[in-house]
């Protein structure tokens, strides 16, 4: 025991052999042990261990240490590893491209969907105060259904403002929702216009747009002023000032005129707000709505003084419901509870919510994760290749690092070599794929419908990521080499010709299943997605969409002249039928109102989409009557006290109801809040009137007489002619409706518009899946040049000893097989999960069935094996005397 | 203006080293000038002093005998060259030169 503790401490003597000079080592060993026995002598032993510590630290001092580097010049080494860089990069050119532009293109991928991500998350964030400011959100809720609506009734907003002394301002926006257009008319030329709001005059104080021209604070005080869009003001009056020039909104007022009283400044930040044109007389328009319980198409904005914690304030408006709306919602047989909605979650968090009227066109967080998975697998697929590739290839430079080792490179100037290689190519990628992402820009901006462009609000933000993923990038790519490779002894690199070196196969083959499976993720994703659009494209609608034209009514003098318009059209050759109703298809109806049979309560009350038809709505539409009959002329559609008006339902209606198709006609149905009576005289079978995200609504269509309720005009056309159709309608009308524009749209169009987003995912899914498969089959022929070329000795043995040229192949070919299918067996399963989270956005939808997931295993295979194919080719075609000769 | 080339510090080491003769090494000087000075001072700093003099040529050094105190470990024996011996005479005069300019120690030093 003695014994033992009288030896120093063994970590410390381990810790100077190991940092001193060599030539130092005995002597300081023998004085500090010298001193640790005379220690002993006098003191205890841990003072003497404790002072033999102390010691050890006092070596650490320059002069002892060992010296990590000699000290030299390096400039000339250096320019020696920059030659043989180059001469390396030209020497294998094919391998060189494939790496440098595969990694290029992941650059510039990754750069554009970060940009689309920036711009997403941008929204909102250009009002200063946009922290504080939330809009107000309303749930009906009834015994039966749930609908969150992003709206609210008009005296909501500015009651709060009277009785939240938390509250700083209101204000209210309302967009005409069943028109897809606002018109704006300047003498003679009017312009259609599709983000048109009617404001509150404290609009401007909560959203302080910039004004090119105009006050922002007066702007809007007046009723009749307009305040235009830098971009709409230019292409009314070109260069010339805008300002108290006097314009006419035929679709809000036939006779008034507007002054414009402000022109905004464009921006670069995005507002969901932002919109051609605001206008005043919000507040008149708004005040003689007086219900707390309906008309919830009012979008209200509250801004909150800085300090208010605002659960406290939610807290407060089920009283505030309670005490004003309390007997209208009983009436109505629901709950309306009130919510707010922070400013900056509206564009990409409002999913949950109605989705038919929206202002601005709604983003989806699903979409931001999305571009950026996508972004970051193409990223990992062109680094993964970039590292695979740089890695094989450095096996063949073992010779190098070996002659380099031995006329006396220290390890770390191999490190710093490769390293620096690496991260040389990675930069030359980066500039490469900068210069695409210039070049493929504005393609982008056509596929997501944004004007993303690169400014002093993004600059720093991608010199900073491009620098980090390229650092990165090229780190980890010389990582291998730099730090495996040139720990191998010099000799055993030297004298072993056939030493295997390189990458671990294993690792390799990972990651290229790895690569592959993301492939097939891809590819599986994109059929998924278009079969689902086909599905909806082809799926029946349960109504005919094919040549019809649809022409708005939006002034009253076009509602009111519609019977002629209606006669006048009939008659015009190519034209087949003409009808017209409150709201065709595709276009939403403003409804909140329920519907339930008598002999049940009004807790039983189903809402319904209440839907004004004009003579021959249905018959035009191709949709099915399956109980009862159809509207007569006028008779259905007068409207005469203690009699029921006549009305068709839908499907839908009656299941809701729990009324059975066969005893549906008959029916009498009240109206939630009234003593006005219905009577079902039809039932006609459901059809889309939105699209297939939504599941079909109960709807109850009402004969209407009065043309007041029509918002379209629904026409038939003839094919052949539809041109010649669509002009001669237009005579009619600049005849009949002087003073309102004509507009149209096919009926198809406008159903097609509401699947919009998803087209784009489809095109943005579809593009990434290209240039993954491009990507991954870069590196797949990369690596099989590199396999085919290490093996060709192999492949001479074989063939001097009698192999044919197909087995060679199917020889090289299996290899990749195998590693092909464990990323089938990884992608597939992933990929079906990931589908079927997508696919449950859908009301209808068609699961992909097996057969899907088999066409992407086969393309996958088939492409992967076509790149390996030719190479293989290559290298069992050639002849054995080339590489066998040498030996 | 002469150059002396040699601290406080230095200087007492380099008279530790003439002083101990066959027996300098650093273990020993350290040991030595604690006992001199009462100052204590690790073998490290001692050893780093020590190899600067080697370095400016006033001492030299060669490996000497192994001793089993020592676990069989040869010490470093450093000894004092000419030119540190003249360094050492230099700075002695150097500093007597000053003490005689000062004149309220003149008279009480006997040289």
């Amino acid at each position: 025991m003695k014994q033992r503790t009288s030896i120093p401490p063994l970590h410390a003597q381990r810790l100077l052999k190991r940092l001193l000079r060599n030539e130092l080592a005995e002597e300081v060993l023998g004085d500090l042990e010298e001193k640790f026995l005379a220690d002993l002598r006098s003191t205890t032993v841990l003072k003497a261990k404790l002072s033999y510590w102390i010691q050890t630290l006092n070596y650490l001092r320059p002069f002892a240490l060992r010296k990590r580097k000699p000290t030299r010049n390096h400039m000339s080494m250096f320019q020696n590893y920059y030659r043989v860089g180059i001469r390396n990069l030209l020497r294998n050119k094919v391998f060189s491209i494939i790496n440098v532009s595969g990694l290029a293109i992941g650059i510039a991928c990754c750069v554009l969907l970060a940009l689309f991500i920036q711009d997403e998350l941008s929204f909102e964030k250009n009002f200063a105060d946009y922290k504080y400011i939330y809009r107000v959100t309303s749930t009906l809720k009834s015994a039966t259904n749930e609908t969150r609506l992003q709206r609210t009734s008009p005296v909501i907003g500015p009651t709060m403002l009277r009785e939240f002394p938390d509250l700083e301002n209101v204000t209210r926006v309302v967009k005409d929702l069943s028109a897809p257009h606002q018109v704006l008319t300047y003498q003679d030329r009017a312009f259609a216009q599709t983000r048109a709001y009617q404001v509150d005059s404290t609009f401007f104080e909560i959203f302080p747009y910039e004004f090119k021209e105009g006050n922002r604070t007066t702007a809007l005080k007046e009723p009749w002023s307009v305040v235009l869009s830098e971009e709409l003001a230019h292409k009314i009056f070109g260069d010339k000032p805008a300002l108290n020039e006097l314009l006419a909104i035929p679709t809000y007022s036939d006779s008034a005129l507007l002054r414009v009283t402000g022109v905004v400044k464009q921006t670069q930040s995005h507002s969901h707000l932002d919109a051609d044109f605001y206008f005043s007389g919000l507040e008149q328009l708004l005040e003689p709505i007086t219900t707390w319980a309906t008309s919830n198409f009012t979008f209200t904005y509250v801004k909150v003084k800085p300090d208010v914690d605002v659960d406290q304030l939610l807290a407060k408006f089920p009283a505030l419901m309670a005490k004003h709306g309390d007997e209208e919602n009983r009436a109505m047989g629901r709950q309306k509870i009130l919510g707010l909605q922070p400013l900056q979650s509206i564009h990409l968090h409002s999913t949950h919510l109605d989705n038919l009227f929206e202002l601005g066109t709604r983003g989806s967080i699903t979409y931001v994760y999305l571009a950026a998975a996508i972004g970051f697998l193409i990223l990992m697929l062109a680094a993964i290749n970039f590292i695979n590739l740089t890695t094989a290839k450095a096996s063949q430079r073992a010779r190098e690092i070996g002659v380099r080792k031995t006329v006396g490179a220290h390890r770390s100037n191999l490190i710093l070599q490769f390293m620096g290689e690496s991260i040389g190519i990675a930069l030359l990628a980066m500039l490469l794929g900068c210069a695409l992402v210039y070049l493929s820009l504005p393609y982008f901006n056509h596929l997501v419908q944004k004007n993303l462009f690169i400014g002093n609000h993004n600059f720093f933000f991608l010199i900073k990521s491009l620098t980090a993923i390229t650092l990165v990038t090229g780190f980890i790519a010389g990582a291998y080499p730099a730090l495996v490779i040139s720990s191998f002894d010099a000799i055993k690199i030297l004298k072993d010709k056939h030493l295997q070196l390189g990458s671990s196969p294993t690792l390799r083959k990972g990651l290229i299943a790895f690569q592959f499976s993301i492939s097939v993720i891809l590819v599986s994703g994109t059929l998924v997605v278009q079969h689902q659009l086909n599905y909806i494209q082809n799926k029946p609608l349960g109504f005919n969409v094919a040549d019809k034209v649809m022409v708005p009514l939006r002034t009253t003098e076009a509602s009111t002249e519609y019977a002629r318009l209606r006669e006048t059209v009939k008659n015009i050759s190519g034209v087949k039928a003409v009808t017209a109703s409150s709201n065709a298809p595709s276009t939403p109806p403003v409804s909140d109102w329920s519907f339930y049979p008598t002999g049940k309560t009004e807790a039983d009350a189903i809402n319904h989409l209440i839907v004004s038809v004009d003579e021959n709505y249905f018959k035009m539409l191709s949709v099915q009557q399956i109980a009862g009959r159809d509207f007569v002329f006028p008779a259905d559609g007068r409207r005469a006290a203690n009699v029921p008006q006549k009305a068709i339902v839908n499907q839908a209606s009656l299941t809701k109801m729990g009324v059975p198709v066969d005893q549906a006609v008959g029916t009498q149905l009240k109206f939630s809040n009234s003593e006005s009576l219905f009577e079902i005289i039809g039932v006609v079978e459901d059809f889309h009137q939105f699209s297939l995200h939504k599941q079909i609504e109960p709807m109850i269509f009402l004969a209407s007489i009065d043309s007041a309720a029509f918002r379209q005009m629904v026409v038939a056309i003839d094919k052949m002619s539809a041109e010649d159709t669509i002009m001669k309608i237009q005579t009619a009308w600049k005849e009949l409706v002087p003073d309102t524009p004509f507009e149209k749209e096919m009926l198809s169009e406008s159903v097609g518009r509401q699947y919009e987003s998803d087209r784009n995912m489809s095109a943005l899914v579809l593009g990434s899946t290209l240039l993954a498969v491009i990507i991954s089959c870069l590196g797949l022929y990369g690596l099989s040049v590199f396999l085919a070329e290490k093996r060709l000795k192999e492949i001479g043995v074989r063939k001097v000893l009698g192999a044919a040229v197909n087995q060679i192949v199917f020889m090289l070919m299996l290899e990749f097989l195998k590693t092909v299918a464990i990323a089938l067996a990884i992608g597939i399963p992933i990929s079906y999960f990931l589908m079927q989270q997508w696919l449950a956005n859908f009301a209808y939808r068609d699961n992909p069935g097996a057969g899907l997931f088999l066409v992407a295993t086969c393309l996958c295979t088939t492409v992967s094996l076509l790149t390996v194919l030719y190479e293989s080719l290559k290298a069992a075609g050639s002849n054995p005397v080339n590489s066998l000769k040498s030996d | 203006m002469i150059e002396t080339r040699l601290g406080e510090f230095e200087e007492v080491i380099l008279l530790l080293v003439g002083i101990l003769g066959e027996g300098a090494y650093a273990y020993r000087i350290a040991e030595e000038f604690k006992s001199q000075t009462g100052r204590s001072i690790s073998i490290g700093a001692t050893h780093s002093t020590l190899d600067r003099l080697e370095g400016k040529g006033f001492l030299k050094s060669e490996m000497g005998s192994a001793t089993a105190e020592r676990g069989g470990r040869r010490k470093r024996i450093f000894s004092i060259t000419a030119l540190g011996k003249r360094v050492l005479k230099e700075s002695r005069d150097f500093k007597v030169s000053l003490w005689e300019q000062y004149p309220a120690f003149k008279v009480n030093i006997g040289y």
